[in-house]
């Protein structure tokens, strides 16, 4: 089989991972003889779906020995076999990287024969890259549940990223759609990598020369649709995540359905991009805009708002910290207007050092007043008559949006909400707006 | 004598020749209506003063910025000198005048109208060089990196540092083609220097770019189809240089996304593989 044909076959069994993932670590060029990578990340394209190409993504393998029922390279399903070898694969990566197609490489694979001998083959396929071609662009592993402590250690030491995905939202899912897989086997390699990071830490402070382990920090990715689990329960995991491993992010999968089978959505189900999307807003709270998933959602409604983001359902149902005026009103305050992100209330302080704000400076600054109109006051005065209730305020900010049905989760809506980007760590990608 | 008529000043289109322009303002006590590069410039019957670039005058400007206006001011002047587009000239000017007389903070006016201008204009080379960090792409002539770009703003500058970083033991040249320069890397040193009507070899370097091609078409996922946020992140003025999306440009192209359960994407494998074969499917 040739390059060509095992590139196709591999890198359709890797797109379900919807993930776009660029860099996000900082490595110079001293380290090698090619490649630096960037703490910002670069898209270098867009996928026809409009997700962020940054990284090559591919499988070492999809001729997989275990059987998840969600996934296409399982071993019950009549599908293309392939397996590059640990050469082809670092030949690819280095040749796309010289044209300025990618940033780096994002490794993952089947479980080929054991998760042992898949792990030494994706382990020697970076130390090619690594060790003989010099190369120091960005690389992110997928660690194989199940493989020995010390693969996992070295996969650590050759990437900048490491991830185990915990696949399903709960052990109950993973028990029925995953039959192979443990959350133990899963949460073992996290634990492991968190505490290689944190001694890995501490040996830098102490030795000059000590190689760097997971330098970028690990992350995780669950499927959202397949399984029945709510957004509370998501995010209620996703916050646990973050703080009991130290996690750099979490990623959220819709369920893209590919096969039949009586435990999953039919066939014609289709992903549940909205509510993705949703998620990673309520994601981008919980890392960026000092918020608790507690405050995001609330166990008697568990799913996100369909027609406004978490944001925005936060701040009408929290109208007496309203409206907030930008000419006094800290960072964290600024940060909880509707229509008012990072970048803006970050211009919003700089610009207030020098001179009191108006609406006109405010528009020049580029906050976007659709929303934002509705909280705040410059000097003391409104925009606009303020209403005065949830449900008045709910209609105020969406009316434009009312145009067609809001019933379900469809297609239609993603014209309407146009999905920013599912990506990492990027600003640029991500515009974290909202 | 200043205060008669309307007065331009005509400069060489070089920072230093701007800064020298700067000078003149200040010493000759006047803002003119415009500032214009020499060669530019149309018969008219305004008054011209001919600045003449004065590396000694440049240098004046340059360390009194930095010293009374701070490394901000500095840098936005800098910045926006790389941006491309009618008035820049007579924007900074103003800019820098305006930054004289109210201070170092003026850089921090963004609220500000004339403030606004050049921070608008920095952002606008910003984002341009960042989209010719994202979208340039090489094609390997015998071994050396070759790309041809059409930035709006002249950011060779800009993505210098970002391309030497990355392939710093290669041989590479990124040129220009809307300004003239090119950026050139070779055995570790560095230049921009100006170039016109470059001849770039017919480059035949299709087996990774083929294979780019084929990995781009495979990870497109047809259910999630959204052509409208591609091209946001993507705008069509880029595509020239990507391989992936030449047949898109190509008008009659359809992207092929139509499979969409795992049998039919199987098929649809089994059957390219089997023309790259040249069997029948
Ligand atoms: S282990 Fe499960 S999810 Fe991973 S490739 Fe194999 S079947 Fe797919």
């Amino acid at each position: 089989m040739d390059i060509m044909q095992k590139l196709s076959i591999l890198a359709e069994a890797a797109k379900y991972d919807a993930s776009c993932s660029s860099s996000g670590n900082g490595r110079t060029s001293d380290e090698g003889f090619i490649g630096a990578a960037t703490p910002s990340g670069c898209c270098h394209s867009f996928t026809a779906d409009g997700r962020c190409i940054s990284l090559l993504k591919v499988l070492m393998s999809n001729a997989c020995v275990y059987d998840c029922k969600y996934c296409i390279s399982r071993r019950s399903n009549d599908f293309p076999r392939a397996t590059f070898t640990p050469r082809e694969l670092a030949d690819l990566t280095i040749e796309f990287y010289r044209r300025n197609y990618i940033e780096g490489l994002f490794l993952s694979s089947a479980v080929v024969g054991t998760p042992d001998w898949t792990m030494e083959r994706m382990i020697e396929a970076l130390r090619i890259l690594r060790e003989e071609y010099g190369f120091a662009g960005y690389i992110h592993a997928k660690a194989i549940p199940g493989a020995d402590p010390v693969l996992t250690q070295r996969l650590g030491l050759l990437a900048d990223r490491v991830s185990v995905n915990i696949e399903l939202p709960s052990e109950k899912s993973l028990l029925s759609l995953a039959p192979d897989k443990t959350k133990h086997n899963i949460l073992e390699p996290m634990g492991l990598i968190k505490t290689g990071i944190l001694e890995n830490r501490e040996d830098l402070t102490k030795y000059r020369h000590t190689p760097k382990f997971v330098p970028a920090g690990q992350s995780t990715q669950m499927i959202v649709g397949a399984s029945p689990e709510t957004d509370y329960h998501i995010l209620h995991l996703t916050e646990k995540l973050y703080q009991k491993y130290g996690l750099k992010r979490v990623y959220y999968s819709a369920y893209v359905p590919l096969q039949e089978d009586a435990l999953l959505p039919s066939l014609d189900t289709r992903p549940p991009l909205l509510r993705e999307h949703r998620l990673y807003q309520a994601d981008w709270l919980l890392r960026f805009y000092g918020f608790e998933a507690s405050e995001i959602i609330d166990p008697k409604k568990p799913m996100l708002h369909p027609e406004v983001d978490p944001k925005c359902s936060w701040a009408v149902s929290h109208l007496d910290e309203f409206p907030v005026e930008v000419n006094t009103a800290d960072y964290e305050m600024l940060l909880r207007v509707p229509g008012i992100g990072v970048k803006g209330a970050k211009r919003i302080i700089r610009a207030r050092r020098s001179q009191r704000l108006d609406f006109d400076a405010l528009k020049r600054l580029g906050i976007v007043l659709k929303r934002a109109k509705f909280f705040i006051t410059c000097c003391g005065k409104t925009l606009q008559r303020i209403p005065e209730t949830t449900e008045s305020m709910l209609w105020a900010i969406t009316s434009p949006n009312r145009m067609g049905g809001f019933t379900d989760y469809g297609m239609e809506q993603l014209s309407l909400f146009q999905p920013v980007l599912t990506g990492e760590d990027v600003m640029e990608c991500l515009t974290g707006e909202f | 004598m200043p205060d008669r008529g309307i007065l331009i000043f005509s400069y060489d289109g070089s920072f230093n020749g701007f800064l020298s322009a700067v000078f003149d303002s200040f010493s000759m006590k006047t803002v003119p209506a415009d500032i214009v590069i020499a060669d530019d410039m149309e018969p008219s019957l305004l008054k011209i003063h001919y600045v003449e670039t004065n590396l000694e005058h440049a240098r004046r400007v340059e360390t009194g910025i930095e010293k009374k206006l701070g490394e901000t001011v500095l840098r936005m002047v800098k910045r926006a000198f790389l941006f491309d587009g009618e008035g820049k000239e007579n924007a900074i000017l103003r800019f820098i005048r305006k930054a004289f007389s109210e201070g170092k903070t003026t850089g921090g006016k963004i609220g500000d109208e004339e403030v606004n201008r050049i921070y608008k204009m920095c952002v606008a080379v910003n984002n341009e060089a960042e989209r010719f960090r994202q979208f340039t792409r090489f094609s390997d002539s015998n071994g050396a990196l070759v790309a041809v770009i059409h930035p709006k703003h002249f950011v060779l500058p800009l993505i210098k540092s970002f391309f030497c970083a990355r392939i710093k033991n290669e041989h590479f040249m990124i040129f220009d083609a809307e300004h003239g320069a090119a950026l050139i890397h070779t055995s570790g040193k560095t230049a921009i220097i100006p170039v016109e009507n470059l001849e770039l070899p017919e480059t035949e370097d299709c087996f990774y770019s083929d294979l780019w091609k084929t990995y781009y078409r495979r990870i497109a996922i047809a259910s999630r189809y959204n052509p409208t946020c591609r091209r946001s992140h993507m705008p069509k003025r880029f595509w020239q240089y990507l391989p992936e999306v030449q047949e898109e440009l190509e008008s009659s192209f359809v992207p092929k996304l139509s499979f969409g359960t795992s049998a039919q994407i199987a098929a649809d494998l089994r059957q390219s593989h089997n023309l790259l074969k040249g069997e029948n499917p």
